[in-house]
């Protein structure tokens, strides 16, 4: 098992390591003794990893509610200092601003490390946001590695940087480093542990505006610092050719792809190259250097062209005559992921050399004329598809219209033919205060929250006391399966184990609702489709904010119980002779089980699980369980 | 060497690049797999790039340069089939399809398996179409299939490693029992390929 790997204590050992985890190893080879995350791709398994051996490796892990609290107990854990990390994607940088950029005031004790998986294409994403410059604003440094072994060897450099400026430090990377696996050369497993004890100073840890005056020329100082240290880092690397007149920045792993792009065009020996990993602050004279020994620079960086506007000013202002191109100058694409292919074609451009390219551009049309999109679904079974089924229905049964404001999980599958269920999904926690809006705005027809029940507990409770506070007219659904599915299956309040495995109180999102102040509070099991229709249509009826808790577990936990217990699925046929082809099954609910064929509705008994949704929707009573 | 692996999420093809850079790793090479997980894998079109050798700076394989791609599905080989060299890269794949969702609901049509074949034998000749499932059958279990199109990528494509170190690989990441009927297919999809050489 990959995981065995973290805490193999066997310096030099070459092994096989996807980025997520090497970063955890790098964390563990650190001495890092706190760890924290709330789940997102692409950066779940870095946490996701680590917190399979956290006992063995002394480390406390912990999936906490949100990001937020995850930063500030890595935070607190670091003024206590002993050496934390808290990992996040983008977005969840959003929710940690507010400490994160204060906590760059109060600076840290023990190295705290804060990893941002960015999502530049995006393959899972609402946005395609460039955390760097949260690192900026913050005025903290940020690393990007370039591949598999920097990551975890950042990680190293990152805590003592950490320590060394009394200042937080990001690390930042994008799923081609989080989920590429590489070859990675173990060092040693750290035998750091320290005690944790705070000493209270009020004037560094208690943030009132007369201390935070103190601070901020202090920050400043720590900042400058920081760029100093970035001319002599080690992870950079300068390689002037000479006489060319061509140099290229490479960023992170985007260094990877110039490098990529001058094998294949056999250039080597002309450009002169800047691998940059101390992202922010920059290594400016460093990057002078390359400045004035060519003429045209090429910056390639991923996402937003931050370092090509930095070098932008630098040159002006040195009077530097270098022609600066990259993603500003649209000679690399201004959005998606960059590749190895866009970055050879601009660098061949640039060098004048012809592209080897003998792609068949006709048969490749026509093969993209014949392959059809596959959009991913929700599973054969999940109980989210019977919930939105039974919300369409309801509102059906209603008749007033309806507007549903949906959330972020697996069930934002939701959006996707034939469910079609779902008119917007923002950010976690949207859904109800979405709904709020529409309704204090005066939409008239009814107004459905969709929240599972993580991102409930995530963001969801403020919006859901602002609904009775402010009487605003919506009914929220929970869709509690017991699991933050999407990202990969970890567990959360609901769940009743933490992220260590220890047995912990479950939390009922119905106990929280009633607290919140709602009067109107249902439970059902979407699997019995009447009953779900019926409470929803009762709490889209009902005067004043409702909740109704959609719950049932997760069917791939599910399938998985059933395993252990040695229970076998059941799976539903249709008898042919009394279907009549009318397709409702398929066209309502879209299982992955079904199929249409032959003008009938054929279940692929090994895919369906035996939920019974369909032949409670089977308007004949074609659909029957195989007893 | 270069490799694309695709298929549908679900059907392991992060498990088929992994046995194949873990078989690399052991005899001291040099790898790199580019995966996608996540949401993307919900049923939903999943390919990896799989490097071996030297000089692997991307863990992105650039178009036209792949030596192979081994899908799990017929259409996934098709949509992915640009990553492979022009004219002399191998196209594996498993002929069973997977009708994605708009085709199932009638929405859109699934290209049938022969319009497929042909289409891709004019960007590349070397076309091995494997019934990985009905081989997969043959050797004791459906969920076999995928070590059967390892099986017949040996036969397909000069490997940088050796049938010993990946017959090594994937016995140690197949559920434990399962390791006959799992070397049954790896050599029934041998044959396969053999076959069709």
């Amino acid at each position: 098992m990959e995981v065995d790997l973290l805490t193999l204590d066997a310096p030099g050992q070459r092994v096989l390591m996807m980025g997520n985890v090497a970063i955890a190893r790098g964390a563990i080879e650190a001495g890092v003794q706190v760890a924290t995350s709330y789940p997102g791709t692409p950066s779940s398994e870095i946490i996701g990893s680590l917190c399979q051996v956290a006992r063995q490796a002394g480390v406390y892990v912990e999936w906490s509610t949100n990001e937020m609290v995850a930063f500030e107990i890595a935070f607190a854990a670091s003024l206590a200092g002993v050496r934390s990390m808290m990992a996040c994607k983008h977005l969840g940088v959003n929710w940690i601003a507010d400490p994160f950029l204060v906590s760059a005031y109060t600076g840290v004790n023990g190295g705290l490390v804060i990893v941002v998986a960015d999502d530049p294409h995006p393959y899972s994403s609402q946005n395609a946001e460039d955390t760097r410059y949260y690192a900026k604003l913050a005025k903290i440094p940020c690393l990007e590695p370039s591949d598999i072994q920097e990551a975890k060897d950042v990680m190293i450099v990152a805590f003592e940087l950490s320590e060394t400026l009394q200042l937080p430090v990001m690390v930042r990377i994008t799923p081609r480093i989080a989920h590429t696996r590489g070859v990675v050369v173990l060092g040693p497993v750290s035998r750091l542990r320290r005690k944790a004890r705070f000493e209270k100073d009020s004037t560094r840890y208690v943030m009132i505006a007369s201390n935070t005056r103190n601070r901020h020329p202090w920050l400043n100082k720590q900042y400058a610092k920081a760029a100093e240290l970035a001319e002599s880092s080690q992870l950079n690397r300068l390689e002037l050719v000479p006489g060319a007149t061509v140099g290229v920045i490479g960023c992170g792993l985007s260094y990877g792809y110039v490098q990529e792009a001058l094998h294949l065009l056999g250039a080597k020996n002309r450009v002169s190259t800047l691998k940059l990993v101390t992202v922010n602050p920059l290594p400016t004279h460093l990057i002078c250097e390359l400045l004035s020994s060519v003429n045209t620079v090429l910056i390639v960086e991923e996402i937003e062209p931050i370092i090509e506007t930095d070098v932008r000013s630098l040159t002006q202002g040195l009077g530097l005559n270098a022609e600066i191109m990259g993603r500003l100058t649209n000679d690399l694409p201004r959005e998606f992921e960059l590749t190895p292919d866009v970055v050879t074609m601009v660098l061949a451009k640039i060098l004048k050399t012809p592209l080897n390219n003998a792609t068949p551009n006709e048969v490749i049309n026509e093969i993209n004329d014949l392959v059809i999109r596959r959009t991913p679904f929700l599973c054969a079974g999940c109980p989210h598809r019977a919930s939105y089924y039974a919300i369409k229905q309801a509102l059906k049964k209603v008749n007033r219209g309806g507007i549903v404001t949906g959330d972020r999980g697996c069930y934002n599958q939701g959006i996707h033919p034939p469910l079609k269920a779902i008119d917007t999904c923002i950010c976690m926690g949207a859904s109800i205060a979405m709904a709020c809006g529409f309704s204090q705005a005066g939409i008239e027809e009814p107004v459905v929250a969709v929240i599972g029940d993580s991102t409930f507990f995530h963001a969801g409770i403020p919006a859901l006391i602002n609904a009775v506070y402010n009487h605003a007219k919506v009914a929220v659904i929970i869709l509690d399966n017991g699991w933050t599915a999407m990202t990969g299956h970890q567990p959360n309040p609901t769940t009743g184990i933490t992220a260590m495995g220890e047995l912990t109180k479950i939390l009922k999102p119905e106990d929280l609702v009633k607290a919140c102040g709602i009067d109107h509070v249902k439970v059902v099991d979407p699997y019995d489709i009447k009953a779900t229709i019926d409470v929803i249509a009762e709490a889209i009826n009902h005067p004043e904010p409702s909740v109704v808790v959609c719950r049932h577990l997760c069917t791939i936990q599910e399938l998985r119980a059933m395993k252990l217990k040695r229970i076998k699925t059941t799976p539903y046929t249709v008898n042919i002779d009394k279907c009549n082809g009318c397709k409702l099954c398929l066209s309502q609910l879209g299982c992955p089980a079904s199929v249409f064929e032959n003008g009938k509705v054929k279940i692929d008994t090994y895919t369906c699980v035996g939920c019974g949704v369909c032949a409670q929707v089977c308007p004949v009573g074609a659909i029957k369980g195989v007893s | 060497m270069d490799l694309i692996i695709s298929g549908v999420g679900g059907q392991g093809v992060v498990l088929a690049s992994t046995m194949i850079g873990r078989a690399a790793v052991d005899e001291g090479l040099n790898v790199k797999i580019a995966e996608m997980h996540g949401l993307a894998q919900r049923g939903g079109s999943v390919m990896s790039h799989v490097r071996i050798g030297r000089n692997l700076f991307s863990p992105l394989i650039p178009s036209g340069q792949a030596h192979a791609i081994i899908s799990f599905e017929p259409l996934e080989a098709a949509r992915y089939v640009s990553f492979i060299q022009p004219s002399s890269g191998i196209i594996i794949f498993n002929t069973k399809g997977i009708l994605p969702m708009p085709a199932r609901l009638g929405m859109e049509s699934y290209p049938s398996v022969e319009s497929l074949i042909t289409i891709l034998r004019k960007y590349s000749p070397r076309i091995y179409p494997i019934d990985a499932d009905q081989i997969a059958i043959k050797a004791g279990n459906i969920h076999t299939s995928n070590i059967v199109m390892l099986g017949a990528l040996t036969a397909s494509i000069r490997l940088p490693f050796s049938i010993k170190s990946f017959r090594t690989a994937i016995m140690k990441d197949v559920p434990k029992g399962t390791e006959e009927v799992n070397m049954r297919a790896f050599n029934l999809g041998i044959e396969a390929a053999i076959n069709l050489n």
